[in-house]
């Protein structure tokens, strides 16, 4: 059992996890060069010396640096000391501990170690991070910090609040696990343009590779492709996209894993690199499902539970059954917004439209130059757009309970949901074009995300913000 | 006792009043004019420094032009100032600004944070404050308070709200 009173030390691996860190700060090609450089002047043996000495006094710094650094948890604070010439000391109250991930880079696997990331509220990225350290002793650190942390209550309460912490023992449950088959129908799904990231290097190399493979660069390829052969040239493009998606989500997402206890969740994934992420249930904000058309015919949701910091927990690929079973598990209704029939006014299409008449005007004047009336056809684009606008107002719906929800559904389908007691703030906004006909816009602010409203008539959205700040400012529920 | 959960009537939901807004120091609106004057000299500086190197009449009208937009954005302040108000109740803080879109936002004690009272050189010139109260959310600045209400306020939603207090003055 890891007793995190005491003063703990990542393991002495670390150092090298520091060495590569710097290495890849310096940037990789950078220090290959500086290698072979000095590589060339070992036989001259001019800096040979110099080189060694550098090395060891990095490593003895390196070392020292190591056993200085400690963290350890003392009174309800996570108290991290580090520094060599001068001593720092970092102290986070375990209940301002936003989450902590969990990670396992190839190179963590080969030596059995994991990186901790610990996210407080307030730091713009990791409030610190720990290279390497034993499963057992960031578990532990997650336990103190997710599970045990006491939370505290926002408003003086005379009924004391429901302790919806489990105990300590409560054992996680796992609430599913994605096998390949799911994510490859999870990556066939999505939009695949993000599995192109995986040819960028050819953005960079990709007139070598072209001279490599086919002895003449990529663009010359590409330009004597004739033009009946483009729309075969789009069609290998898309498959290689689709191929590419495939491996990029079963990379990161390998034995997508959510497991839960009634105080927190917790996601794992990945295959070279295993990611562990987890947040405390009251920390959750925001619960948001995103549905295009592929995922609709394949009954797969895209969901997101916002967490305060930087520790969202994406979960791609869930079926509607483990949908409800995340939003019951973070305390969000599982029924759609369709059931109130609240919708927004249809003057919310117009915006939309002016825009759009904008944008195709900016564009026939720039296209006129260059094709002359040709350009007028840009404006056909007018009336597609105001078609949208409209469908998409007129299947627009809103409700406000225990939680404000916003469904907005045109290609693709996408909720919000978010307790209303979690409100941070509340804005009523009103436009000319809202103020001239009675309308606004209403929109919950939350530590992680805001779901906005509108238009709606004034008066309801002054009623909404009203019943938002009596449950902000009398529910004694924990919001964070 | 008997467990009710009875549904509350919307009319006994407390409103934010729109009457109950109190406008903030009239004083604030020398604070922005002499920001938008400011600007305003370095413009006309720039354009009389540009004219050496640019032809002359292109320059002027340049320098005209930036006077008129600051001219412009010094009668939207005076505006802006007018329709900017706060209002403190038992569990909230709210702010009214925006004159071209009006904005009420409203800050949950529960949800403060902290608080901060600043002066920036004018402002003391001027002997007002600025109080900025902040969340884990969005954050509410009132500008324009006459120091002693501005402390008073202070003192008030740090009370209510159970945070420290800071003042980078």
């Amino acid at each position: 059992m890891i007793d995190l009173a005491e003063p703990q030390r990542q393991s002495p691996l670390a150092i090298l996890f520091f060495g590569l860190k710097l290495v890849r700060r310096i940037g990789i090609v950078q220090v290959g060069v500086g290698l072979l450089f000095l590589w060339n002047t070992l036989l001259a043996g001019s800096l040979t010396l110099l080189v060694l000495l550098t090395g060891a006094a990095l490593s003895a710094f390196g070392g020292v640096s190591w056993w200085r650094s400690t963290f350890q948890v003392v009174d309800g604070e996570l108290v991290v000391r580090s520094g060599v010439v001068r001593a720092d000391r970092l102290t986070v109250p375990l209940d301002r501990i936003q989450s902590i991930s969990i990670e396992q880079e190839p190179l963590h696997r080969v030596v059995g170690l994991v990186k901790v990331s610990v996210d407080s509220a307030g730091s713009d990225g990791a409030e610190f991070e720990i290279a390497a350290v034993t499963r057992e002793v960031a578990e532990a650190l997650e336990r103190a910090a997710v599970t045990d942390a006491p939370r505290p209550s926002p408003v003086p309460s005379v009924i004391a609040p429901a302790r919806v912490d489990g105990p300590e023992s409560e054992p996680d449950e796992v609430v599913f696990t994605h096998g390949w088959r799911r994510l490859v129908r999870t990556a066939l799904t999505t939009w695949p343009l993000s599995g192109l990231v995986l040819l960028a290097p050819l953005f960079a190399f990709g007139d070598e590779i072209g001279d490599f493979l086919f002895g003449e660069p990529i663009d010359g390829l590409v330009r004597s492709v004739p033009l009946r052969g483009v729309p075969l040239l789009l069609a290998a493009c898309i498959l290689v996209a689709v191929a590419l998606n495939v491996v990029r989500i079963l990379l990161t997402d390998w034995a997508l894993t959510l497991r839960a206890t009634s105080a927190r969740v917790q996601r794992t994934s990945g295959l070279l690199s295993r990611t562990s992420r987890a947040s405390s249930v009251e920390r959750i904000q925001m619960v948001s499902s995103r549905q295009n058309l592929l995922q609709r015919r394949a009954g797969l949701y895209s969901v997101t539970l916002s967490t305060i910091g930087h520790g969202d927990l994406d979960l791609n690929g869930c079926s509607g059954t483990e949908l409800d079973d995340i939003r019951r598990r973070v305390r969000v209704a599982a029924h759609s917004p369709h059931r109130d029939d609240r919708r927004v006014d249809p003057a919310t299409a117009w915006p939309a439209v002016c825009t759009a008449i904008v944008v195709v005007a900016a564009f026939v004047v720039g296209l006129w130059f260059a094709v002359g009336p040709w350009a007028l056809l840009a404006t056909g684009l007018i009336a597609p757009s105001w078609a949208a606008a409209r469908r998409a107002v007129s299947n627009q719906r809103w409700s406000i309970g225990d939680e404000l929800a916003s469904e907005r559904r045109l290609l693709s389908t996408d909720l919000d949901q978010a307790l209303v007691f979690k409100a941070n703030a509340v804005v009523v906004t009103q436009t000319i074009f809202e103020r001239r006909r009675a309308l606004a816009r209403i929109r919950l602010v939350t530590a992680a995300g805001s779901i906005e409203i509108g238009m709606i008539p004034l008066d309801e959205a002054q009623a909404v913000r009203d019943v938002i700040l009596v449950a902000a400012s009398t529910d004694r529920r924990p919001w964070m | 006792m008997a467990f009710t959960n009875d549904p509350i009537p919307l009319d006994r939901v407390p409103r934010l009043s729109d009457d109950a807004f109190v406008p903030v120091d009239r004083r604030y609106l020398r604070v922005r004019l002499t920001g938008t004057a400011i600007t305003a000299v370095v413009v006309v500086i720039v354009a009389f420094v540009a004219s050496i190197w640019i032809d002359g009449s292109v320059a002027a009208g340049l320098g005209v032009l930036l006077v008129a937009v600051l001219a412009g954005s010094a009668i939207v302040a005076a505006v802006e100032v007018r329709r900017l108000a706060y209002q403190l109740r038992d569990h909230d803080v709210s702010l009214r600004n925006g004159v071209i879109t009006h904005r009420t936002q409203t800050l949950p004690f529960s949800r403060v944070q902290h608080v901060n009272l600043t002066r920036g050189p004018v402002e003391r010139a001027v002997g007002l404050a600025s109080l900025e109260i902040t969340s884990a959310g969005p954050n509410i600045s009132i500008p324009g308070l006459a120091l002693a209400e501005a402390e008073r306020i202070k003192q008030l939603v740090s009370e209510y709200s159970h945070v420290d207090v800071h003042r980078d003055a």
